[in-house]
């Protein structure tokens, strides 16, 4: 299913929109793996086809780039 | 020994002496050949080939080197060609005079610091992953996989030119910590996979910042586009026109866009 969260940076509110069954995001015909839009876009997303496991994350990646977030190395 | 013919002594020496000739005219050497033997140690010595023998290119440590390579890497024939010059080390210069496909690790860890590839229109993933290129310039380049534009801190600037089809894959930049400058000239928006093409660059959040250069006519379409508008939003990053920058008539590497 589609999952938005809220963030903010830098005083302004975004949303991340991604799929939790690894689908792509669609809005428009047009997919992404995830989608970041500031929060007053409103916008919404439907899920499409699977990602290819070659570009999923795999789980090493996932917590390494966990690790640069919680270390202040990456956002 | 029994004979079998009547020779031209003189004839034959002369033949001999013909053949000799031409041996030592490639050999370098200057003293006298013995036949047959000394004609066939004189020929065995020669050192073969002009050039990088095959042995030479699969070399990780080949010399420094400027190379061109003529053949024509399609999407069709991509799988051949995979990890074709990664980890080479002493790879510096590297012409693709007929590739329209950059395969999956082509260049991965490997020392290319010049790539001159004006037909390609497509990098796989991690194609020039860990590499020394300063400048990325593809002129036909409309989309990109996985890791494709991340050399490293070497790389400073991207230009690309293509009429984007695939847009720009995950991590596409990651890992590129000096890359402030990114021209993108198609008259069409780059799609943008995710935003963590850019992550561990200039311009990702709390950076320092970076700048994207779009012709003009796009700037709002790029202020608007979905992950686009994250990365502009970040408080040290800008979009500038093309028009009117230095980037106009000049590639992102300095050299003179040509005029036609």
């Amino acid at each position: 299913m589609i999952v938005q969260e809220h963030f903010d940076m830098g005083g302004r509110d975004f949303v991340r929109t991604y799929s939790d069954a690894g689908r792509y995001v669609v809005r428009d015909g047009v997919s992404y793996s995830e989608a970041c839009d500031p929060a007053e876009f409103g916008r919404q997303y439907t899920e499409g086809e699977p990602i290819p496991a070659e570009e999923r994350m795999d789980e090493i990646e996932a917590k390494a780039e966990a690790f640069d977030i919680l270390m202040g190395v990456s956002e | 020994m029994a004979v079998d013919k009547l020779v031209d002594s003189a004839h034959l020496d002369a033949d001999l002496s013909s053949v000799a000739n031409a041996i030592r005219a490639k050999s370098g050497g200057s003293a006298s050949l013995a036949f047959p033997a000394g004609f066939v140690s004189e020929i065995q010595a020669i050192p073969t080939g002009g050039g990088y023998t095959a042995d030479d290119f699969f070399d990780p440590a080949l010399p420094d080197v400027d190379i061109t390579i003529n053949a024509q890497i399609t999407s069709s024939n991509k799988n051949r060609w995979i990890y074709w010059c990664a980890y080479r080390t002493g790879l510096k210069s590297v012409t693709l005079s007929n590739a329209e496909y950059l395969p999956q690790y082509f260049f991965n860890n490997s020392a290319l610091t010049d790539l001159v590839a004006p037909e390609v229109t497509f990098a796989d993933a991690s194609s020039l992953y860990i590499t020394k290129l300063k400048y990325i310039v593809l002129p036909k380049l409309a989309g990109c996989g996985r890791y494709a534009l991340s050399p490293g801190n070497t790389l400073v600037g991207a230009d690309l030119g293509g009429i984007p089809d695939s847009g720009f894959g995950q991590n596409a930049f990651s890992y590129c910590s000096n890359m402030d400058v990114l021209i993108l000239r198609a008259a069409a928006v780059w799609r943008l996979d995710n935003i963590n093409a850019f992550s561990n660059t200039p311009f990702a959040s709390g950076k320092a910042g970076g700048t994207l250069y779009v012709p003009q006519t796009l700037i709002s379409e790029y202020q608007a586009a979905t992950n686009w508008s994250t990365i502009l939003g970040y408080a040290n990053n800008s979009i500038q026109a093309i028009e009117g920058s230095i980037y106009e008539t000049q590639y992102a590497d300095g050299t003179p866009i040509p005029t036609t």
